[in-house]
């Protein structure tokens, strides 16, 4: 009798999972629940849709009939709770399905801002497609937002009210921007490229309450008593992992989902991908928790293969990688890059890995170089962190040595020297690492 | 502009298309389709890079588009592989 799977969620986890499930079984049940009203799409692409570089429609990589060849069954509800024991998932609209093999892919969710006014109408955040909608609806409306937060998806919503002609006052609660990410070099350069934007950037300013009238907010009040007039404010101070479900089902939960290396849970046919999943170093230990696309479909892969066959399949950690765009510069974060935390955030945020702040002894280099601004951590014999801002051509390089934990020792004194031609030294040691593993 | 560096801009075209294709970093992509929305052949880029796939279609001029707008830099132009054999996502789909 065929394997009936069912996936909860409806992002690149639970639908990369599916993928490697009918590729592993073709006689295989598969059943995907997402609460989600509107499907698959690019939730990265959620930041060029708010700031009119694409248009809604092109936010859905697949078309129906590509969804039509994997054979699954899409069913748009809510799952309220899980029977481990009895393999059962209850729906929101009624119903039980019964499975052999489950995954929880429930992705994460904003984190509220716990200020007086934090429940007023006009007060945005940035989870999912109707949140873009929304924000795109009042921005045409709206004259000025503040924003409050940090990481990636606090930029994207600046970005987003800019290209609608929105005023934008951007808080910080310290000194500089992704204070635990970038360095203090490249914190300036997105600063300064913001308030080349038009933005107004507020250092050492805590949002202290939102002003409303009439339900409406209609300005903020900060920290040291300033009152600022505006009619949206927009909150990303981080993603917490929709983690309730499997609590309530009695997995075993910490910040995520734990998982072991196949990512299997706490019970043998309950498997957990994307954010949801902390997954654990075989050898150390350490947990991690990422808020990265391509680590969710790396997770639902791996997930969907363990569930289709044995778990047999183990997840490989690399080193983290993300690539972005901060304040309209494209920007490589590879590796461990930064340390401590940011107080803009709380936890990770959307397109963030807990082991980019996690970096240990290293050596700093920066320079500028054919367009771009580099910036390597160099550690014991091998570069461990790197972040390429503007042009990227070195930034592929640089991903491969670092996932290769490549001996970059025999170059590394003289990439330290004063006014090294850093991106040749890179570029020499890369094609020699190439092509002792051509 | 010139006429000349028209005729420029179309030679070095011509060498990039008999000699050149796109190919794609997936690891890197987001399904964003910032590729595919600005492809004037209205080639679905996007797809080719989530099979890890060069974007083999006749239909593409290598114009570049899809290269410069992806907003991650994961597309390049590389020299195509002397034997090359691979299936064309659009056409199979």
């Amino acid at each position: 009798m065929a394997r009936r799977h069912l996936l909860i969620g409806g992002g690149p986890g639970a639908v990369s999972a599916a993928e490697a499930i009918r590729g592993a079984d073709a006689a295989a049940e598969i059943i995907l629940v997402s609460a989600d009203p509107h499907g698959y799409y690019s939730r990265p692409g959620l930041a060029y849709y708010l700031a009119k570089e694409i248009p809604e429609k092109r936010l859905r990589p697949f078309a129906p009939a590509e969804f039509t060849g994997l054979d699954f069954t899409w069913l748009t509800d809510r799952a309220v709770g899980i029977d481990p024991a009895g393999h059962a998932v209850t729906l929101e609209n009624g119903g039980e399905l019964a499975f052999d093999r489950l995954l929880i892919a429930t992705g994460s969710t904003a984190v509220p801002a716990r200020v007086p006014g934090a429940e007023l109408d006009g007060v945005v955040k940035l989870d999912d497609l109707d949140d873009a909608r929304d924000i795109i609806r009042r921005s045409a409306d709206a004259k000025n937002a503040v924003v409050v937060g940090g990481g990636i998806t606090a930029l994207e919503i600046v970005e987003g009210l800019r290209a609608h002609g929105v005023h934008v006052d951007y808080f910080m609660r310290q000194d500089r921007y992704w204070r635990n990410v970038l360095s203090e070099l490249e914190s300036r350069v997105v600063e300064e490229e913001l308030r080349i934007g038009g933005v107004r950037v507020h250092p050492f300013t805590e949002l202290a309450r939102i002003v409303g009238r009439d339900g409406r907010v209609v300005a903020v009040q900060t920290g040291d008593g300033t009152q600022i007039t505006c009619d949206l404010v927009a909150v990303a101070i981080g993603v917490r992992p929709r983690i309730e479900l499997a609590k309530a089902a009695g997995l075993a939960c910490e910040r995520g989902i734990l998982v072991d290396e196949y990512l299997r849970t706490s019970e043998d046919d309950i498997f957990a991908g994307g954010d949801v999943a902390e997954t654990a170093d075989p050898v150390t230990g350490r947990r991690t928790l990422e808020v990265l696309w391509h680590s969710a479909v790396h997770k639902g892969r791996i997930a969907g293969l363990n569930m289709a066959t044995q778990p047999v399949h183990a997840y490989e950690e690399g080193p983290s990688l993300n690539i972005t765009r901060l304040a309209g510069l494209n920007t490589t974060i590879i590796g461990a890059v930064g340390a401590g935390k940011d107080a803009d955030l709380e936890g990770l945020s959307r397109g963030d890995s807990q082991t980019w702040s996690e970096l240990g002894e290293a050596v700093l280099i920066e320079a500028q170089a054919d367009g771009a601004r580099i910036r390597l951590e160099i550690g014991e014999r091998a570069v461990v962190g790197a972040v390429v801002m503007g042009e990227q051509a070195l930034s592929f390089q640089l991903q491969e040595l670092i996932e290769a934990r490549a001996d970059i020792s025999s170059v590394a004194p003289r990439l330290k020297a004063p006014g090294a031609p850093v991106a040749e030294l890179i570029g020499s040691c890369w094609r020699e690492w190439t092509a002792r593993h051509a | 502009m010139s006429s000349v560096s028209w005729f420029e801009s179309d030679r070095e075209k011509y060498v990039t298309l008999a000699t050149a294709w796109v190919l794609p970093e997936p690891r890197r992509c987001v399904q964003c389709g910032v590729c595919s929305f600005n492809c004037p052949m209205d080639i679905d880029v996007r797809r080719h890079v989530w099979r890890n796939e060069p974007v083999v279609d006749s239909r593409c001029l290598t114009c570049g588009e899809c290269v410069k707008r992806c907003p991650r830099g994961l597309l390049r132009f590389e020299p195509i592989a002397a034997g090359s054999q691979v299936r064309d996502p659009e056409r199979v789909g």
